[in-house]
């Protein structure tokens, strides 16, 4: 992964190791081609650009779930708690009625299901995930009174966002727009 | 030309203020937003704000309500930070439309399920309570060992 950091200032060993940290811990790190953050604590500025590698997969039950039978019922054991919403939903509506939550991990289909049918659901597009972990990933770096944010462009593979304290008056939208084009 | 229009979660509802914001920042539209703690102001030209405020209607028709504000955000004639601190000027009349907003978001739900019937009276009518009853209760507590 190519990274980018600017600060005016000091703290940018710290943002580097920040970046770094957060990256692993939403589980990105193969999937970031390039990131570029520019910070300017002095006139309240905050830039970052986020590339993802251009990559498509779909995510299946058995890829982030153990699913096994036992009697009439099959029992979905969430490997990866992320997935949880989406398998819920997933499931909710392929067996309408018949999907309870019997703990934290693990959920419960009652009745005659094709265990097989089921592990093979699609859950969701890898890609997708990454695209919302771009913006979860921003959100967690970006400076705590930063509160003001504008996408200044988004697709499903690069982000560009920039945040303030100030008002984002035209002058600073374009001041990061050139920034953002000479990075 | 350029508006600013906040969008009040409704605090009885299952949604938060930061979901509904990267709902916002995920949506194509060129605008400006912030994340409060009542939920989302929205900042931008009337056909990009278009975009935003139809999305979340159509997706949290009880759960948002939608009003225009009258500065910019973080704008520095009602920003704490440069008037020495305090409640921003229109802080209580937000905070007293806040606590309504469960009872509007249940009548427009019962207006909507009840199309074509009988409209339902209110849900509780306030009323004093009489000395009687007060003592009633009083005594109804006292003998349950309270």
């Amino acid at each position: 992964m190519e990274l980018k950091v600017e600060v005016k200032g000091k703290w940018k060993e710290s943002f580097e190791s920040l970046i770094r940290d957060a990256i692993m811990d939403l589980g990105i790190s193969g999937s970031i081609e390039s990131l570029f953050m520019y910070l300017d604590p002095s006139n309240m500025l905050f830039i970052m650009r986020v590339r993802a590698k251009p990559t498509s997969r779909i995510i299946r039950l058995t890829d982030v779930a153990e699913v096994s039978s036992q009697d009439s019922k099959v029992i979905v054991k969430v490997l990866d708690e992320r997935y949880s919403p989406l398998i819920l939903k997933l499931l909710e509506s392929a067996y309408k009625g018949r999907v309870f939550q019997a703990s934290r991990h693990e959920i419960v289909v009652q009745g005659p299901v094709d265990k097989e049918e089921l592990g093979g659901l699609a859950v969701c597009d890898y890609a997708e995930v990454v695209r919302d972990s771009m913006l979860e990933l921003v959100r967690r770096i970006m400076p705590e009174g930063f509160r003001s944010i504008k996408v200044l462009s988004r697709d499903k593979h690069e982000l560009l966002i920039m945040t303030s304290e100030d008002p984002l008056t035209n002058e600073l939208i374009s001041r990061a727009s050139n920034l953002l084009g000479e990075a | 030309m350029k508006k600013t229009y906040i969008i009040v979660v409704n605090p009885s509802s299952e949604l938060s203020p930061d979901k509904l914001f990267n709902e916002i920042l995920n949506l194509s539209a060129d605008v400006t937003a912030k994340c409060t703690c009542f939920g989302v102001m929205v900042e931008g030209e009337e056909e990009e704000l278009s975009k935003v405020l139809k999305y979340v209607r159509e997706k949290y028709p009880y759960d948002v309500f939608i009003k225009l504000r009258g500065y910019p955000i973080n704008d520095r004639r009602v920003c704490r930070a440069f008037r020495g601190g305090g409640p921003r000027p229109g802080f209580y009349q937000l905070d007293a439309e806040y606590r309504l907003l469960p009872l509007i978001a249940e009548a427009l739900r019962d207006l909507k399920l009840g199309e074509g019937k009988e409209a339902k009276g209110p849900l509780h009518e306030a009323a004093p309570l009489r000395a009687k009853e007060l003592k009633e209760v009083v005594e109804e507590v006292l003998s349950n060992g309270a």
